[in-house]
């Protein structure tokens, strides 16, 4: 047995490629199906894998009969909030942990990954006070500096790792040629991270757009929701599943995340590949 | 253009200690090489004077004024680095035109000095390109075109060759020494390559274990090294080292070892006496032996059997081995040498240095 799978390479590669795209890709197609299946046909049908009288009817219910638009542009907002503030100072941390020495760098770099370990389920108690004592509680904007106590520590940690492979002789370089600190680290180190800053940015969109248990906890309006939030809280009622809208609603807010894969996977690789290096 | 003084310069991270005490003054316009095998302090030595590592004693004087607190770029410095540390995304144009712009320089002047730069070191039609375009010798001309353009008063150049094949490495060293006749500069030059050292530098500065072993030129360094160090890490193939004692026999004095017998005159044996050292080592170079049939009369000369022989084409490196040591000779090519073939090797009168075996320094 073990001698003829390793004469056929298809039982080697293809056959556990194949079952790792049906697995990935099996819940996209049912997301599908779902999506623009009649009512009627979603339970009672001859071949559940087929749609045999495609409609419309759930995407236009979800965005005219429900607040989806809204949603999908609140998830925007904080996502990209969310993102740009993180990556910044991400980058602003892990350039000092990294280049610029000083006593307790290793400690502290080290003390922000840990914190990427503490569980929302543990935080999301104490965040809760802080945000009343601020009255920032049902303030979507508020999701923003919420996301980012999840979002800096890893990333914190993928851009040192990254920044970490560039050669240090170019800052010296750009020290002898006379630029500033803030010069080397806007017009050298900055161009050069590119990828780690992709990598980090696809991260921080990805995790802020699924996020949940945050948005549930402390939006509590209609109008504050994020979509995760939204379908599973105005299309769930009580045991009644409205199936076509909610599959509707997930695949509109998978888009955005597949569209920003899809340009930056080439760069994800390397900036992934970069901060395992060290 | 200006001098650089280095006093009594120290350097150590922790508990270690890279350069010792450093004293040293490099003339304006000077092409100085400090030389030395890994891990001596010579780079340490350069990056002090760059300002990238900060001194932990003594003092850097560029031109009269004292810069040990100045950083880098308020020092007036040009470096070239080992790895040419370009911008890879700048173009070569940009490389060039940075360390400019960071000054305010205006952009026609950039301009000028940039395609004048490019001009005398062949980067005219490259200057679009980007660093991952070029060939190892480009970058490395980019490297010297970016530091060449500030005009700076001091060059300072981190082993530039290093990363060079062996044939474009002796076309650039020929283009380096091109390169500072025309600009006149002042060059601190860091290398472990000796024959670097020796065609480039005006004087050399060879370190060991973060101290300076000796300063001179390349021929005082290679007729009088004034320790036993830098006797064995200049010249190719390096100098013979013989251990030996000094012995008076029937009124005359000789440096003696089983395998060899030196009659010293009595300016060199009043010399040896006056330093009261028993334990000495002779060394002499392979290109100052000859050999010639044993004559059994034992005055000088080492008893010695041809082990090995390798033809250069232009020479003959004959190793032999004389009692416990064993010893190169440098021949010409048409020498008529056997192996296995007894020979007496003698040292050519006057080139015979002696170096105290336990502090290692010359005794004449």
């Amino acid at each position: 047995m073990s001698a003829s799978s390793a004469s056929k390479p298809w039982l080697r590669i293809y056959v556990p490629l194949t079952c790792y795209f049906v697995f990935m890709f099996v819940p996209f197609y049912w997301m599908l199906l779902t999506t623009f299946k009649a009512d009627h046909e979603l339970l009672t049908t001859p071949n559940p894998w087929w749609i045999f009288h495609p409609t419309f009817k759930h995407v236009v219910d979800l965005v005219a009969g429900t607040q989806y638009l809204h949603w999908f542009a609140n998830t925007l907002l904080v996502s990209v909030g969310a993102t740009a503030l993180s990556v910044a100072v991400s980058f602003l941390a892990a350039y000092a942990i990294v280049r610029l020495r000083f006593p307790g760098s290793k400690t502290l770099s080290a003390a922000i990954f840990f914190a990427y370990l503490v569980p929302p389920a543990i935080l999301f108690l104490p965040l809760a006070n802080v945000l009343i004592a601020l009255h920032w509680f049902d303030k979507l904007w508020a999701l923003i500096p919420i996301y980012t106590t999840f979002l800096v520590p890893f990333c914190t940690w993928l851009l040192s790792g990254f920044l970490r492979t560039l050669p240090r002789e170019l800052e010296e370089a750009g020290r002898v040629d006379g630029a500033s600190h803030f010069q080397i680290m806007t017009r050298i180190v900055l161009p050069l991270a590119k990828p780690g800053l992709i990598s980090s940015t696809i991260f921080c969109f990805t995790l802020s757009w699924n996020e949940y248990l945050y948005a549930l906890v402390y939006m509590f309006s209609s109008a504050n929701k994020t979509i995760t939030v939204g379908l599973t809280t105005e299309l769930i009622r009580g045991d009644v599943f409205q199936w076509g809208q909610l599959m509707a609603g997930a695949l509109l807010g998978t888009l955005p995340v597949i569209i920003i894969y899809f340009f930056f996977v080439e760069h994800y690789v390397s900036g992934m590949a970069g901060a395992l290096k060290d | 253009m200006a001098s650089i003084e280095l006093r009594r310069l120290g350097k150590s991270f922790g508990s270690v200690v890279a350069v010792r005490d450093v004293d040293l003054k490099i003339e304006d316009g000077e092409f100085m090489v400090f030389l030395g095998p890994s891990g001596c302090g010579k780079t340490t030595t350069l990056r002090m004077v760059a300002g990238l590592e900060t001194a932990t004693s003594g003092d850097i004087l560029i031109g009269d004024q004292r810069v040990n607190e100045l950083s880098p770029r308020e020092r007036d410095i040009a470096m070239v680095f080992q790895n040419y540390a370009l911008y890879p995304h700048m173009s070569v144009f940009e490389n060039m035109a940075f360390a400019l712009r960071m000054r305010h320089v205006p952009p026609e002047e950039i301009t000028r000095r940039v395609n004048h730069a490019a001009d005398f070191l062949g980067l005219g039609k490259l200057l679009e390109r980007k660093p991952r375009e070029l060939s190892g010798g480009q970058r490395q001309r980019v490297a010297l075109g970016r530091a060449v353009v500030r005009e700076p008063a001091v060059f300072l150049m981190d082993e530039p060759l290093s990363n060079l094949d062996a044939q474009l490495r002796t076309q650039t060293r020929t283009e380096l020494i091109r390169l500072h006749r025309r600009l006149g500069s002042t060059v601190m030059y860091v290398t472990h390559d000796q024959v670097e050292a020796m065609t480039m530098g005006h004087r050399i500065v060879v370190m060991n274990g973060g101290s300076v072993e000796q300063v001179g030129t390349p021929k005082e360094i290679y007729d009088h090294p004034r320790t036993r160090f830098v006797a064995q890490f200049i010249g190719s193939p390096p100098m013979n080292f013989v251990d030996c004692t000094l012995r008076t026999d029937n009124g005359q004095h000789y440096l003696w070892s089983p395998a060899f017998r030196h009659r010293l005159d009595d300016a060199q044996a009043k010399c040896l006496a006056d330093a009261g050292s028993e334990r000495l080592t002779a060394g002499f170079r392979p290109e100052d032996l000859t050999l010639g049939t044993p004559s059994g009369n034992g005055e000088t000369a080492i008893a010695a059997e041809i082990d090995v022989i390798e033809t250069l084409g232009s020479e003959l490196h004959v190793f032999l081995v004389a009692g416990e040591s064993t010893i190169v000779a440098k021949m010409p090519a048409d020498a008529a040498l056997r192996q296995g073939a007894g020979v007496a090797a003698k040292v050519a009168p006057g080139k015979l240095h002696v170096f105290d075996r336990d502090t290692g320094l010359a005794q004449w």
